[in-house]
């Protein structure tokens, strides 16, 4: 039987030659710095596994409520496909109320421009202008302003033979003053 | 159960859950699976329940939204655990924008009150002392320390849950434990 001694004395005999060429390098790599950091990682680990046997039957001590487990499942699936449909819902409202605002918008638009023509029209045309005038006022400024007696001149029967076109009597007006 | 067997397991479960007959049925056997060890990754780093049941919560939305588009080049179980850590990572920066109390430099004291306030808090007992010492670290710490020690995770697992190399995580959880340990010995 081989003991300690006897596997380091081999015998007395000497050593097995290797074939000749071949050498006691080994052909493995080591990576850099290995045997430098060695030590240091041994310790490291030694630590850590101090660490963990002191802690080794320490519990977690937070507590969860009883049946939590049980129930999650279900409670889990429900709630996955309430955020699903909740998901779905605020995408069709958000397009509806796209949808709303886009036809409000139109709406306002078309009533803006509308009403900007139908303003910027009514403002030009002399018969709307004339008719927003009430006569005792074109009475009162053609009397103070030229001195004319208009009872008298408008009971002329002369006056009415001359059938003034309303768009020469705004001409007028525009060019006396009017405005 | 060898991890091969858990991966063919999930995949038959992903395959049934893109099936929309058998969608339901494979989305709360996912749930049955991973609920504990997801909740209670969730739960060190928030300390309160209804938080983590909130948290929980969009976690598994997120799976039944997404699970159907998840590429099997990665196993479930880490995929799971990214969305959590996530989801968890997002509460917390949520939390600092609402709280008064500004958690990047009060990170301790936050979670300290939660804990303080949990039912049966023991000051003097060695579980809550770790809880306690544990809730000092960086959130980022907290994440590896938590995943090391209690989920006994390999560093390979948690290099591609967090997106880092199992080599930092190696030195980070070292970091952790002496800092534990200095935070114990403080208190």
């Amino acid at each position: 039987m081989l003991n300690e001694e006897n596997i380091w004395d081999n015998g007395g005999g000497a050593d097995p030659e290797l074939p000749v060429g071949y050498s006691k390098t080994v052909p493995f790599s080591v990576p850099e710095g290995y045997f430098n950091q060695l030590s240091d990682e041994i310790t490291k680990t030694i630590e850590i596994e101090a660490f963990e046997e002191q802690f080794k039957f320490c519990a977690m001590p937070l507590e969860v409520p009883s049946g939590y487990f049980d129930s999650l499942p279900q409670s889990m699936l429900l709630a996955a496909k309430q955020a699903d449909a909740s998901a779905k819902t605020a995408r069709l409202i958000s397009f509806k109320g796209f949808r709303s605002w886009a036809v409000a918008a139109s709406v306002v638009l078309v009533a803006t421009i509308s009403g900007g023509i139908y303003w910027s029209q009514s403002n030009k045309n002399p018969e709307r202008i004339l008719s927003k005038v009430g006569e005792p006022e074109i009475v009162e400024y053609v009397e103070s302003t030229y001195g004319l007696d208009t009872k008298n001149m408008l009971n002329s029967e002369a006056i009415v033979g001359f059938n003034f076109e309303s768009k020469e009597i705004v001409q007028y007006l525009n060019e006396t003053g009017w405005e | 159960m060898s991890e091969s067997t858990i991966m063919n397991d999930d995949n038959i479960l992903v395959a049934n859950f893109r099936n929309e007959a058998t969608r339901e049925r494979a989305f709360t056997q996912i749930v049955k699976k991973y609920q504990e060890r997801l909740y209670w990754h969730i739960r060190r780093m928030v300390v309160e329940h209804e938080d983590t049941n909130d948290v929980l919560q969009n976690v598994f939305i997120k799976v039944w939204r997404n699970l159907a588009e998840f590429r099997e080049e990665s196993n479930l179980y880490t995929w799971l655990y990214r969305i959590a850590t996530n989801e968890t990572l997002t509460w917390i920066e949520k939390q600092k924008k609402t709280s008064a109390i500004h958690l990047s430099t009060d990170d301790e004291h936050f979670f300290s009150q939660k804990l303080v306030a949990q039912k049966d808090f023991n000051p003097n007992t060695i579980e809550w002392k770790l809880q306690k010492a544990v809730q000092s670290l960086p959130e980022r710490q907290k994440l590896v320390f938590n995943l090391r020690y209690y989920d006994e995770m390999p560093y390979d697992e948690m290099a591609r849950v967090l997106e880092t190399s199992a080599g930092a995580l190696k030195a980070s959880y070292h970091h952790a434990v002496k800092k534990v340990e200095a935070a114990l010995l403080k208190h």
